[in-house]
């Protein structure tokens, strides 16, 4: 945790946000918050509905706690990193941070976002076909386009 | 595999949505996963607690 919170501005320097969960009360979270300076939120768990249904409950131990595990959630929810331990140990933070600065989803949504020339094209071709039905017409619109560029191209 | 500190498969899964869920922070105001990961990537750390 400690680890986390000397991180946390690399986290949120890659656009990301951080949040513990344990299954102790929040009054108990509060300390450790104060405790460990945390620039972080911890959620409480005390029924341990959420540690359960995640799948990292440990029911062997101090009544039933949570695995050490760490996840990395796209804003959808989606989940980019998942790592689930069986003892105390947790993936390192920087080993998180470089995970967020990869933004191999991040880099997915912005294709989309901020269209190529070939998205341009298709576009313009779409609504080319739209406009003018007409076979012949289409044909002499796109040379007319084409020949224009390739004389760009040429010089 | 890659992961050698991977002993168990967490539910969910990479690729999957995790379940939305409300808790309370320690000051005891509600909280919401789906509001947590509104503005970016989330980092959820799940820890064994304090006793």
């Amino acid at each position: 945790m400690a680890e986390y919170r000397d991180l946390y501005s690399s986290l949120r320097g890659a656009g990301a946000n951080a949040a513990a969960v344990s299954v102790d009360a929040p009054e108990k979270s509060e300390s450790v918050r104060r405790e460990l300076r945390l620039p972080f939120s911890i959620l409480s768990d005390a029924e341990r509905r959420v540690v359960r249904e995640w799948n990292i409950y440990n029911a062997k131990e101090k009544g039933g706690i949570a695995k050490p595990a760490v996840f990395i959630l796209n804003p959808d929810r989606t989940v980019r990193f998942a790592s689930v331990d069986e003892v105390a140990s947790r993936v390192p933070a920087a080993e998180i941070v470089r995970r967020l600065s990869e933004r191999d989803l991040g880099l997915a949504a912005r294709k989309v976002l901020i269209p190529g020339p070939a998205t341009f094209f298709r576009a313009v071709r779409s609504a080319i076909r739209w406009a003018w039905p007409n076979r012949k017409s289409r044909l002499r619109l796109a040379k007319c386009a084409l020949g224009h560029s390739a004389g760009e191209r040429s010089s | 595999m890659t992961e050698p500190s991977l002993k168990t498969a967490a539910l969910p899964h990479v690729g999957q949505t995790a379940p939305d869920f409300e808790l309370p922070d320690s000051t005891r105001a509600m909280r919401r996963l789906s509001e947590l990961t509104a503005s970016g990537p989330l980092v959820l750390l799940f820890y064994r607690g304090h006793w």
